[in-house]
């Protein structure tokens, strides 16, 4: 018995030895993360850029979408054909996140092609070649992609409440890019950004492996130690600048079957204490809401509350239907009825295991794994902090979360598209 | 010593003999009295499990009258059942027990799926077995569950895609549409009727024509004792007759055109192909015909996208029992159609000649599915709805021997598939485009 136990003992030792993230820090702006995961067969890496719209003015939207772009596709020595043929030999899914306060790159390949696939996108950040002849194809194709963008309802009413939300904030940068700015963007705008945030943006490379760390550090800290800059702080990005009260502005499209809802309203950063409370609140608020409007009423198939996770941040509320006059009475009648009545405390119960099966399922995907080590930890300097996200769900009591969430239930931005 | 060296050699003997793997991961499947295949999957990265029904139904069981209803029905299954009566009482079960769910339906399959702590799955099993088994069809419910459809109709008929792809099945399944139609007809979802969802239950909700797909952090003997006890119950039905009459096939080559407010043109061009049956060798020669003409090192890529003369494009073989194809979709930029055509044609054309096919690139191509298929069951989800479909469409076996199949298809295989379906097979053409490019490059369809 005695010997089971010590071979038990020995065993989860080995495996929570094995679940370890290592940490290295490779010059003063770049840092490491590692996560060796034996059972698995696939690596991935992500690697982060802090600052996102911050690092550029308006004219120059899009600028960290299309770098990203042009290093998936190609670098001074790997012409675009020769990267064609290696994504292929390695089998490579790339995948990019060009957001408000960051831009990452996700590449995931074979334990087996890990170094070769990493040392290929390392050089084509080193070196990359955004010579006009390769850079105006993708900026031809990212410009039709920001005017398809209008086909889709949904999307266009994204873009129209960013337009009027971010207007005068740092935020109108938008990282998809705009036609207009991406049109103007030129070989040496690429070179100069990549050169500038290389240099004094903290950047933070975060890997989930079947590879164990002992083989590659080395290999990680020499193929991206020419990012050796100065790590130079963000300042705090200013709030919103709206009105007070709510408005609604209408947009004509034309051509759709339906009426498409969306408003938006300030809410407590990610990084800020209030935040949790807040998106569980939103969270329940969406439940009721959805139950409201399709459930009983039937008004619509689409309805949703939530909470964005930016820096300076937004909450939302969406909905396609005919009859927009009653979502937004109905929607307003489930405001009143939190002040009136509160959130219940079972309420929040079950959101915290919804909360957790959604995180459950996101980590089971490598690149996903990869992801999520690098943003907690850029973001909020602990790449753990999803975890003790949920564990933090239970010590939340439903006044705190009724009292939160009713600060920030005003000012409400819609935008009616018809 | 000698004893408890007997005693680890027989039970390693007795796993590999009665242990099966999947995909890799430990894999049981067992068949109730009643008919329910149950197939169970153990992957133990996160402690959830995804409890999934597939059901052999979808817009392939459709007639002209009931043309949606497969799809309403899928919507009706997340209302109130003897058990939790209310929506209110279904909607709180499903939060207390943390589940993640969804449903979707499709040309030869409809499926459910709940995603939940692998530490709730006998209440999981319990719920799931309600929800299938005894719904109430409330007519107040399904009153305002029309409205839902009907506004989710009228969403997926605001996106110029979603019309460009509906056409396009209506003109290759011309005579028989209403069994590619998942969405339905306007007509058909408002006037729905109890009657009608209990028609669709009593045909196809039964256990001999459903599989129950478990896959996640599991133990075996355990889910099996509570899948016993709360499914045998089901009763079975009168099995399922498959029997319709084939889509027909193009008697000529088609055109459609639609102009709409669109940033880019979107040209599909499509070949009926074999029907997927599992014996035929040709469904999986398309297959990989596909996976190949998909590699970026692919000459067609080459020829395409490297030559900046499309954004990028998609070809795929659809493996459907009811009407299949072999499809091109490409998107560009208006004003380069001819040559992509004039490109895209020339490639067909030799598509059926040895010389195209370079062996080391064709062998990759194989490498490169499996990969993907592994990369896509990396998520238990992922792993129980692509499970769920092969055992609706393609059935478990062939999913199981699918990389095997695909390593011994030859290039004369795939030439032989190539000749038959698409060198000597008509075709359909359909132009997604603004009207500029309508008027300069395709004005000549009118009327087509």
């Amino acid at each position: 018995m005695k010997k089971i136990f010590f071979v038990f003992f020995i065993i989860m030792i080995f495996i929570f030895s094995f679940s370890e993230v290592y940490r290295e820090r490779i010059s003063k702006n770049l840092e490491l993360l590692y996560k060796y995961v034996p059972e698995n067969d696939i690596s991935s890496v992500s690697i982060f850029i802090e600052g996102g719209s911050a690092n550029y003015g308006y004219e120059k939207s899009g600028i960290e979408n299309i770098i990203f772009r042009m290093i998936e596709k190609c670098g001074k020595n790997y012409s675009e054909t020769e990267m064609n043929e290696l994504m292929d030999k390695y089998f490579v899914n790339v995948s990019y996140d060009n957001s408000y306060d960051y831009s990452s790159f996700t590449f995931s390949t074979l334990n087996k092609y890990l170094f070769d696939v990493t040392k290929i996108f390392a050089d084509n950040l080193k070196e990359p070649d955004f010579s006009e002849t390769v850079l105006e194809k993708e900026r031809n194709r990212m410009i039709d992609e920001i005017k398809s963008k209008e086909e889709d309802p949904d999307e266009l009413l994204y873009l129209k409440l960013n337009e009027y939300f971010f207007k005068n904030h740092p935020y109108i940068s938008n990282p998809e890019g705009y036609v207009e700015t991406v049109q103007n963007l030129k070989e040496q705008d690429l070179y100069n950004h990549l050169k500038k945030i290389l240099s004094n943006r903290r950047v933070v490379i975060s890997v989930v492996s079947g590879v164990p760390f002992k083989d590659s550090e080395e290999f990680f800290k020499r193929e991206f130690g020419f990012i050796n800059g100065k790590f130079e702080k963000i300042k705090g990005v200013k709030e919103f600048d709206l009105c007070k009260g709510d408005t609604i502005l209408k947009y004509e499209k034309g051509g759709l079957q339906t009426k498409y809802l969306g408003c938006k309203f300030k809410i407590p950063s990610v990084k800020d204490k209030e935040y949790l409370p807040v998106r569980v609140g939103l969270s329940i608020l969406s439940k009721r809401v959805y139950e409201t409007l399709r459930t009983k009423h039937g008004l619509t198939y689409a309805a949703y509350v939530g909470a964005s996770n930016k820096l300076v941040n937004y909450g939302v509320f969406y909905v396609s239907t005919l009859y927009p006059d009653s979502a937004i009475k109905l929607y307003r009648d489930e405001i009143e009825k939190v002040r009136k009545e509160g959130i219940k405390q079972e309420e929040i119960d079950d959101m915290k295991n919804i909360y957790q099966t959604s995180f459950f399922l996101d980590n089971e995907r490598t690149s996903n794994r990869s992801f999520a080590l690098g943003y907690n930890y850029l973001i909020f300097g602990d790449y753990d902090y999803d975890m003790k996200f949920i564990k933090e769900l239970d010590n939340l009591k439903s006044d705190k979360v009724t009292k939160t969430l009713l600060k920030y239930l005003k000012d409400f931005k819609f935008i009616l598209l018809e | 010593m000698k004893k408890s060296f007997y005693l680890v050699i027989t039970i390693f003997l007795s796993f590999l003999i009665f242990s099966e793997t999947l995909y890799k991961r430990d894999y049981k499947s067992i068949k109730l009295d009643n008919g329910l295949e149950v197939l169970m999957v153990k992957t133990r990265t996160q402690p959830i499990v995804t409890i999934e029904i597939a059901v052999k139904n979808g817009s392939y069981t459709q007639t002209p009258e009931n043309c949606g209803l497969s799809h309403l029905y899928e919507h009706m299954f997340f209302k109130g059942n003897v058990k939790w009566k209310s929506q209110e009482e279904y909607n709180k079960r499903i939060r207390e027990l943390g589940i993640i769910y969804n449903g979707m339906t499709s040309n030869e399959s409809v499926r459910y799926y709940f995603t939940l702590p692998s530490k709730n799955i006998d209440e999981g099993l319990e719920f799931m077995s309600y929800a299938i088994m005894d719904p109430l069809f409330d007519s107040v419910e399904l009153e305002k569950e029309r409205n839902v459809v009907l506004n989710e109709f009228d969403r997926d008929f605001s996106v110029p895609f979603y019309k460009f792809y509906q056409t396009a099945d209506s003109v290759m399944y011309e005579k028989y549409f209403y069994r590619k139609n998942t969405i339905g007809f306007k007509n058909v979802i408002a006037n729905a009727t109890r009657e009608q969802m209990y028609e669709i239950k009593n045909k196809y909700y039964i256990p001999n024509n459903c599989a129950l797909v478990i896959v996640g952090d599991i133990d075996f003997d355990k889910t099996e004792k509570s899948v016993k006890k709360y499914f045998e119950r089901w009763e079975k039905g009168k099995d399922v007759q498959f029997d319709f009459p084939s889509h027909p096939l193009l008697e000529k080559n088609k055109k459609f055109i639609i102009v709409d407010k669109v940033a880019t043109t979107k040209y599909l061009l499509s070949f009926r192909a074999p029907n997927f049956d599992g014996n035929s060798n040709e469904p999986y020669a398309l297959d990989l015909l596909s996976d190949y003409l998909s590699l970026t090192s692919s000459k067609l890529y080459k020829d395409l996208v490297e030559s900046g003369l499309v954004y990028n494009y998609y070809v795929g073989y659809s493996g459907l029992k009811d009407g299949s194809e072999f499809s091109f979709y490409l998107d560009l930029r208006g004003e380069n159609i001819d040559t992509v055509k004039k490109i895209l044609f020339e490639h067909i054309k030799k598509l059926n000649t040895p010389d195209y096919y370079d062996s080391n690139l064709l062998q990759h191509s194989k490498e490169y599915g499996e990969v993907n298929t592994f990369r896509r069951l990396e998520s238990s989800l992922s792993f129980a709805l692509t499970l769920g479909y092969w055992w609706c469409v393609g059935g478990v076996e062939n999913f199981k021997n699918y990389n095997e199949r695909i390593k011994n298809i030859s290039k004369e295989d795939i030439i032989s598939a190539v000749s038959k379906y698409i060198s000597n097979g008509y075709y359909m053409e359909g132009f997604l485009t603004d009207s500029t490019t309508y008027k300069e490059k395709l004005s000549f369809l009118k009327g087509e």
